[in-house]
């Protein structure tokens, strides 16, 4: 079971023109593995995980999730697939305000049917080990960016879905940080959880399983 | 967590952009509510007098026909003389059932009220007006020779009234009807006698004619006759007979109600009127409020739709979180409707001049819940069409433009 694109393809209009994101990309997310796409701003990662996640439909080719194909689904087949098998976090911050830290991670099990014991089980590990523990009670607009990363590092782990799919997920934390996410990404793979990771650091690309390197919407396997 | 839960939490802390919807739905409520009540207490004070008049004509002196019409709507004090050798003309007219007197008599200075009030004298051997109703309310407290107050009349501790320096007991107070009887004491012709007696002892000259006794007052001159038609009579008819051979001026119950019920309908239609506007103002102003700020959290959105929530769950939260900040606003502008309404019942009964009362606690509740629903469905369209814009877009195209 795997997240896998063929032959995708996803262009752009800026400023009159059109311009290439994914040329043709193959790419699959293994479950039980940690899959980077490394490359610089602007070179299509964050697209590709997008569309590997519905959010953006290609103009062709096809991405299936444990072999469906997903953009043969309607939108809202394609939201509720996310809800019950794909916890993402996001490049930009994303948490809600007027919700504290720890609703903001129980709100992902508002839109599946997950089973709502066994993530409470793994949520307290989980913030336990990102360093959370004080910040439960804490509204979004208290919380330093790192920490906002880390409650949205939790939020997409909560409820136990079966793939990962992470924007720069260290790209506002520290060192020790970072590392403590990895750790726990790391924990999570072998637990059988499928995780892609789009990021610019090499340290945390040289943590992963399998690497990409995203050029130009030009996937290649490093 | 389940969208009330969330859109309750957003709502307490303030993160939802709804102050100014909240604030028109408040003032929505508001007009609604105390629009209703008015309308209810006019309609109900409008049956009660319908219910009180007992007669359907009252044949009063030239030119007091005014004065009369201010004694049952508003209890103005009046005083007037009527030679009651016209009691036997009426009587005998064709299509007359029954005759009887009364005698209007303001009182300068009666314990209870720091204004003159109206002394209202019914004759116990034919009164067919007020006994009936006295009777309903009072059968058990009534006692010969006491006075029964209107609602509105303040009594003295012990159960009591003094007018002229003596000291009366109060065996029953009447129900509230919002009509001008609830400002008036219902006493027989003895204690007219006995009232109007004291007044002449102190200076105080009664009716018309100076120097008159109580029973001068009582036997010879009255205020007005109380005229009851036979079944099958037309009352214009008899009216018109009346005016033929009494020389007084006639007030016709049903014109006395008639003229209370335009005034009404004229009320209510501009309550109406201003209800439908503001209703139609607020929702258009409403739905540009949500549309707005709905275009302000478009990241929001992103991240439920990232989550996995659907274009079905956006536009239930979005319609949830509009009608629980419309019904919250609600509540608090019936509370502020109600703050402003019940102290001041009095005063804008008396501005209105019309008969007033406030209605029963079910009613009331009855327009609460009115209040609510209309206030919350102002908010439905807006928070449907909100809800379209949010739910419609693309999950990556909203955190696009959320983040710009």
């Amino acid at each position: 079971m795997s997240v896998v694109s063929n032959n995708i393809v996803k262009e752009y209009k800026r400023r009159g023109a059109s311009f290439t994101a994914l040329d043709d990309v193959d790419i699959e997310v293994k479950e039980g593995k940690i899959t980077a796409i490394m490359g610089r701003s602007g070179s299509g990662k964050s697209t590709l995980l997008n569309v590997l996640a519905g959010m953006i439909k290609p103009e062709s080719g096809a991405v299936t999730i444990d072999g469906m194909n997903i953009f043969e689904k309607d939108l809202r087949s394609r939201d509720k697939l996310r809800a019950e098998k794909i916890g993402i976090v996001p490049q930009s911050h994303s948490l809600i305000s007027g919700l504290t830290a720890y609703e903001n991670i129980i709100l992902q099990n508002s839109f599946s049917e997950h089973d709502r014991q066994s993530g409470e089980g793994t949520l307290a590990e989980i913030v336990t080990f990102l360093g959370l523990d004080e910040l439960m009670d804490v509204y979004p607009g208290s919380l330093s960016g790192g920490e906002m990363k880390r409650v949205s590092i939790a939020r997409a782990l909560f409820g136990n879905l079966k793939y990962l799919f992470a924007d720069e997920p260290t790209g506002e934390l520290d060192n020790d940080n970072s590392k403590k996410v990895m750790e726990l990404f790391r924990s999570q793979a072998e637990r059988g959880k499928g995780i892609l990771i789009v990021t610019h650091d090499k340290l945390v690309a040289d943590m992963a399983d399998i690497v990409y390197t995203m050029e130009n919407g030009k996937l290649s396997l490093l | 967590m389940k969208i009330r839960e969330i859109v309750f939490r957003k709502i307490k802390n303030g993160k939802t952009g709804g102050a100014a919807a909240f604030f028109f739905a408040v003032l929505l409520s508001f007009t609604v509510f105390a629009g209703t009540m008015l309308y209810s207490s006019l309609s109900k004070g409008a049956d009660n007098l319908k219910a009180r008049l007992g007669a359907d004509i009252a044949v009063v002196p030239k030119g007091q026909e005014s004065n009369y019409q201010g004694i049952i709507l508003n209890g103005e004090p009046i005083e007037c003389s009527f030679e009651r050798k016209y009691e036997s003309t009426i009587r005998s007219l064709e299509g007359v059932e029954k005759v009887t007197p009364v005698i209007y008599l303001a009182s300068l200075n009666a314990s209870c009220c720091s204004v003159p009030i109206q002394i209202i004298g019914y004759d116990p051997e034919t009164d067919f007006v007020t006994t009936p109703w006295i009777s309903d309310e009072c059968v058990s407290k009534y006692k010969e020779g006491s006075l029964i107050v209107g609602s509105n009349i303040a009594i003295d501790e012990g159960n009591t009234l003094t007018f002229f320096g003596r000291v009366y007991e109060v065996s029953a107070r009447l129900n509230k009807t919002g009509t001008g009887m609830d400002k008036s004491v219902y006493v027989s012709f003895d204690v007219i006698k006995q009232l109007i007696k004291d007044g002449n002892e102190k200076g105080i000259k009664f009716g018309d004619e100076s120097s008159l006794s109580g029973e001068d007052i009582t036997e010879k001159y009255v205020s007005a006759f109380l005229v009851s038609v036979k079944e099958g009579y037309s009352v214009d008819k008899v009216a018109g007979l009346i005016m033929r051979d009494v020389p007084g001026g006639i007030v016709q119950s049903k014109s006395l109600y008639n003229t209370v019920t335009t005034g009404i309908k004229l009320i209510s239609d501009t309550v109406k009127m201003l209800i439908i506007s503001v209703f139609a103002a607020i929702t258009f102003v409403t739905a540009i409020l949500h549309i707005y700020r709905v275009n302000n959290r478009k990241k929001e959105w992103a991240v439920y739709r990232m989550m996995g929530g659907t274009g079905t769950w956006i536009r239930s939260y979005i319609l949830t979180e509009s009608m629980t900040l419309s019904l919250l606003g609600g509540i608090v502008g019936i509370f502020f409707a109600a703050l402003f309404y019940f102290p001041f019942s009095d005063l804008i009964s008396e501005q209105i001049g019309l008969p007033f009362f406030v209605p029963g606690i079910l009613q009331i509740i009855g327009m609460v819940v009115l209040s609510l629903v209309i206030t919350a469905l102002s908010a439905v369209i807006p928070g449907i069409i909100a809800g379209e814009i949010a739910s419609g877009t693309e999950c990556y195209v909203l955190m696009r433009e959320g983040e710009n």
